[in-house]
């Protein structure tokens, strides 16, 4: 196939990058493509979704990856444009997505559409740098990208699986319903919490050594001749900034109101830890991150070795190593800093928490998800379109009402203004054509009498 | 390159965060006519706490206990990225600024998580507004540090000193003075000042870090208290280093290590004069305004970035 | 001495980017008195800029234009304009209808779109592109001042920045219009602002504000 591809001309070139980008785009779940995966994952069941989320999304990309890479051998600068637009988008509006979720595997789920964001702002970037013609920087943003693939399917499994453990104990899924879970479910929280610092990108933990890696790209990209890929590519540093910045938002707010504080119903507060089996599996998935995270050079060195088999570099320039030296040393120094510092201490005693004098706190009083996620979901509410009901019941005065009912619905709809239109102009079309079929015998004889009768006049003129 | 040095500056850099706090604080009672006190009052007031009572919420688990200690340990590990002496430090090499952002971050969540721990209103209103901010503050952070690194061609901290201390002050490009306020304006958001944050308020509808540390008490809240001193005095050397370094030792000659302490406490001394006339000069702005203040940092930075190319 | 030459020749390199600058406060900023001083700012940089011409070629008549920029532009026109804001004792606040950040990105957008609009000329015509750019966005953002800001007075400050942009794209590519012009053109923008001192007057009198979007008499 790639001998054939060499020969083809650039447009049925640009056709097949572009049908295979939209092909596996949906299977990844590129916006605006995605909408298959917030309906999916949280219907099946933990497993399955951790298995949907960390494998499956990524058959699309390594599609994509064999298509682009190794069948087309890469193409000019726009097709990376595009590539990194998508990601971007994606990135962006997944995890804005992911923010106002209060069930958690539909939050999961869109931040899973926000890491493919990230991996094809990876990939845009590789492809950039091929177009211009420096092969050891697309090796390393190709490496970041296939990195970061492996690092979410871990940690996303990891989340999966925590989630369908909370499933378990506490036959819920909403966080609005639960807290306090790290108390009565230790290792269950433990493990949860190191999958949370994984995929915002943490230092010492998997997610990082990824998004490390496609930042230096970005900034390597400020070296290559064309003003537009200079300025572009460093951008896109500042775009990732911001998805992670968010997704830390998003991710506090996930651990701290479901594991943290009160438990909001009577479910929470009776959940146990669940099976052991279960505990060793998340346990082996959490410690593979931190080991990860720690001496990434374990996934670098055979990583890159692949990304330098399909791209054809020769070799990595010596900056790109450092952080594989750097980070078992900052672990070291925190690490014993941590110790010290929490050896310090003395727990004398435990205290009802500080309620302002008044009497004893109850769950309600805590902030609760969609309280949480407020401040920026006011920022972006140009995204969201939330539509807003506020439904009061009154007593005799306007000031003490018996009731309020408040809903805000996030309207803001791939669907309805993207494939409803489509889909119906379809549709009309189609049922327009209807009209051929009149049921009349002697009318579709008519067709195929005027059908020969079309087909000699064409063989005259041919 | 020597370790030595490297490790006295990070030592010193965490050694004297109170006395920048004490000094800030001095400097804006006098503003307001007041006597104030002692700049030494915030050693005094982390040994206080040392020696207290450490008080844990009965809704507390072990990340409670623990955010503390991990927020103190990472911004200290943060303090050795910056040079203080001379142009290296001890995570020289490999500590690059997107490192120093994300271990920033680091102590940031597990403080976020800490305080939504206590199971009062008071730690969500804190969790909350501060994923806000920082949400929004890191983009131009890392965009601003992009396009210093950039232009001066290395990533890491103590690169990007080197290069311009090597440099004439008049040699350095124009494109620097966005960078700088870009990073004047996130500096002011990422340490927690006035207009962003008021430092010294109780009441609900300013606090957004005293909100997080309301229930903490005892060595634990000493350690979050010297954390973010620390945090300040690493994020006031990083901008002295990266925008005017001159002054520091270049070689290791023992005169210029001798007098490069005397250069890093005058430029610290004036930066802590501006932020108390700052501070003491405009009102804190309202919580929906500091996404449009952390706006006009992310314009710059973009612009800063673009600069990089286009004045090549 | 070699110190100050160094200075002043990095300021007068740079001094696109300090335009650039003024334009960022001046989007940023949310009183008439900050667009004021920096419209000072920005005259007082572009009379240098002038000065070094004339310094450089000898010419008088470069010296005479520098001579009329600065008494024009950076002393007698915001010394009425403040007179003007002092005596109307109106708030200060300059009404815009975006918000601050909104302001600023906008900025930078006709920045960098004046930085690649300019370039394929800047290098046809070989001159500063980097000045160039400069008064293409001085333009611009004059323009974008008048139509974002709802204050009249700021309507005058758009306009005169506009100006400036002209000014400053005459400088680059043709080294100054002829000395007769350019006496015209400052004479005119006195005239302009006298009139406009005059006007804001009349204009609150008669309707008790200066929201000019509120001006809807002028419909057929």
């Amino acid at each position: 196939m790639r001998a054939a591809a060499a020969s083809m001309p650039m447009g049925l070139r640009t056709g097949i990058f572009l049908l295979s980008f939209v092909g596996f785009g949906t299977k990844a779940g590129i916006v605006p493509f995605h909408l298959w995966l917030p309906k999916a994952h949280p219907i099946a069941p933990s497993p399955v979704s951790a298995l949907m989320s960390a494998v499956m999304l990524k058959t699309a990309i390594y599609g994509f990856v064999r298509f682009t890479f190794d069948f087309l051998g890469g193409g000019p600068a726009w097709w990376g444009y595009v590539v990194l637009l998508a990601g971007a988008v994606t990135g962006l509006l997944g995890i804005l997505y992911a923010l106002t979720e209060h069930d958690m595997k539909r939050l999961l789920a869109y931040s899973s559409v926000e890491n493919i964001g990230i991996i094809y702002l990876g990939l845009g970037a590789a492809l950039v740098f091929m177009a211009n013609n420096a092969p050891v920087w697309a090796t390393v943003a190709l490496v970041a990208a296939l990195l970061h693939a492996l690092n979410h399917s871990l940690f996303k499994s990891l989340l999966f699986l925590g989630a369908g453990a909370i499933a378990d104990a506490t036959h819920t899924l909403d966080i609005e319903m639960l807290g306090g879970l790290l108390k009565r479910m230790r290792v269950t929280g433990t493990v949860f919490l190191i999958g949370c610092c994984s995929i915002i990108g943490l230092p010492l933990f998997n997610g990082f050594v990824g998004e490390w890696m496609l930042f230096r790209s970005f900034v390597a990209g400020s070296e290559l001749p064309g003003i537009l890929s200079a300025i572009v590519l460093p951008l896109m540093a500042g775009v990732l900034a911001l998805i992670g910045g968010i997704a830390a938002a998003c991710f506090a707010k996930l651990y701290g109101i479901a594991f943290l504080g009160r438990p909001r119903s009577l479910d929470a507060e009776r959940a146990a830890e669940v099976a052991a089996s279960m505990q060793a599996a998340m346990a082996l998935l959490a410690a593979a991150c931190v080991v990860i995270g720690i001496l990434p050079g374990i996934v670098l060195n055979p990583l890159t070795v692949l990304a330098r088999e399909l791209l054809h570099t020769p070799a990595l320039p010596e900056a790109v190593l450092p952080i594989a030296h750097t980070l078992p040393w900052i672990a070291a120094c925190v690490a014993v800093l941590a110790i010290a510092a929490a050896g310090i201490r003395r727990i004398k005693r435990t205290v009802p928490t500080w309620a302002c004098g008044l009497p004893a706190l109850n769950s309600r009083m805590q902030y609760s998800s969609a309280a949480f996620s407020k401040p920026l979901r006011k920022v972006f509410s140009r995204v969201y379109e939330a539509d807003r009901t506020v439904e009061v019941l009154y007593t005799q005065q306007p000031y003490f009402p018996k009731s309020i009912l408040y809903r805000s619905v996030r309207t803001t709809s791939f669907e309805k203004s993207l494939y409803r239109p489509a889909v119906d102009a379809v549709v009309g079309m189609a049922s327009r054509l209807r009209r051929l079929q009149t049921g009349n015998m002697q009318v579709y004889l008519l067709y195929i009498f005027l059908a020969v009768i079309a087909l000699l006049v064409f063989m005259r003129f041919a | 390159m020597n370790p030595a040095i490297d490790l006295i500056q990070s030592l010193l850099l965490v050694a004297i965060a109170p006395l920048v706090s004490g000094v800030i604080a001095r400097l804006k009672a006098q503003m307001q006519n007041r006597r104030g006190a002692s700049v030494l009052r915030p050693y005094a007031d982390l040994l206080k706490l040392f020696r207290k009572h450490d008080m844990a919420p009965d809704t507390a688990s072990w990340l409670f206990r623990f955010a503390p200690a991990a927020l103190f340990a990472v911004t200290v590990t943060a303090a050795a990225f910056v040079p203080v002496l001379h142009a290296s430090a001890l995570f020289g090499v490999g500590g690059d600024f997107i490192l120093l952002v994300y271990l920033l971050a680091f102590g940031r969540f597990f403080l976020m998580l800490g305080a939504m721990d206590g199971g009062s209103s008071f730690g969500g209103l804190g969790a909350s507004r501060e994923a806000l901010v920082s949400a929004l503050a890191e983009a131009p952070l890392l965009l601003a540090l992009t396009s210093v690194a950039i232009l001066t061609h290395s990533i890491s901290v103590a690169g990007i000193v080197l290069f311009t201390l090597q440099q004439h002050p008049f040699q350095l490009s124009a494109v620097f003075v966005f960078a700088l306020g870009a990073l004047v304006l996130v500096a002011i958001a990422e340490t927690g000042r006035i207009p962003v944050d008021n430092p010294s308020s109780h009441l609900e509808l300013t606090m957004i870090h005293e909100a997080m540390v309301l229930e903490y008490s005892g060595a634990s809240l000493a350690l979050i208290e010297w954390a973010s001193s620390i945090k300040l005095t690493l994020i006031l050397a990083l901008l002295i280093g990266v925008f005017a370094p001159w002054g520091m030792a270049a070689g290791a000659s023992l005169v210029a290590l001798a007098l490069a302490p005397l250069f890093f406490a005058l430029k610290l001394a004036a930066l802590t004069i501006a932020i108390a006339v700052l501070e003491s000069s405009i009102a804190k702005l309202r919580m929906y305004q500091v996404p449009d203040f952390l706006g006009m940092a992310s314009a710059l930075a973009i612009l800063a970035v673009a600069f990089t190319a286009l004045m090549r | 001495m070699g110190l100050i030459e160094i200075a002043a020749a990095k300021a007068l390199a740079s001094s696109a980017v300090f335009l650039f600058f003024t334009l960022l406060v001046m989007a940023a900023a949310k009183r008439i008195s900050t667009c004021i001083v920096m419209f000072s700012v920005q005259s007082a940089i572009m009379a240098a800029e002038i000065l070094a011409v004339a310094y450089a070629n000898k010419s008088a008549e470069a010296y005479t234009i520098a001579a009329l920029v600065i008494v024009v532009k950076v002393l007698a026109i915001p010394y009425l304009l403040f007179r003007i804001v002092r005596n109307l004792k109106a708030s200060q606040d300059v009404a815009s209808s975006t918000t601050g950040a909104q302001s600023v990105f906008i900025m930078v957008g006709l920045i960098l779109l004046s930085f690649f609009a300019v370039a394929p000329y800047a290098r046809t015509l070989r001159v500063d592109e980097d000045m160039l750019a400069a008064s293409i966005a001085l333009l611009l953002a004059g323009a974008f001042l008048m139509v974002s800001r709802k204050k009249a007075l700021m309507q005058v400050i758009g306009l005169l920045i506009l100006e400036n942009g002209i000014l400053l794209a005459a400088l680059t590519t043709i080294f100054g219009m002829p000395l007769v012009i350019e006496i015209g053109i400052f004479f005119d923008l006195l005239m302009g602002v006298f009139l406009m001192g005059l006007f804001v007057f009349r204009i609150r009198d008669t309707f008790e504000h200066l929201d000019v979007s509120k001006l809807r008499r002028l419909r057929g």
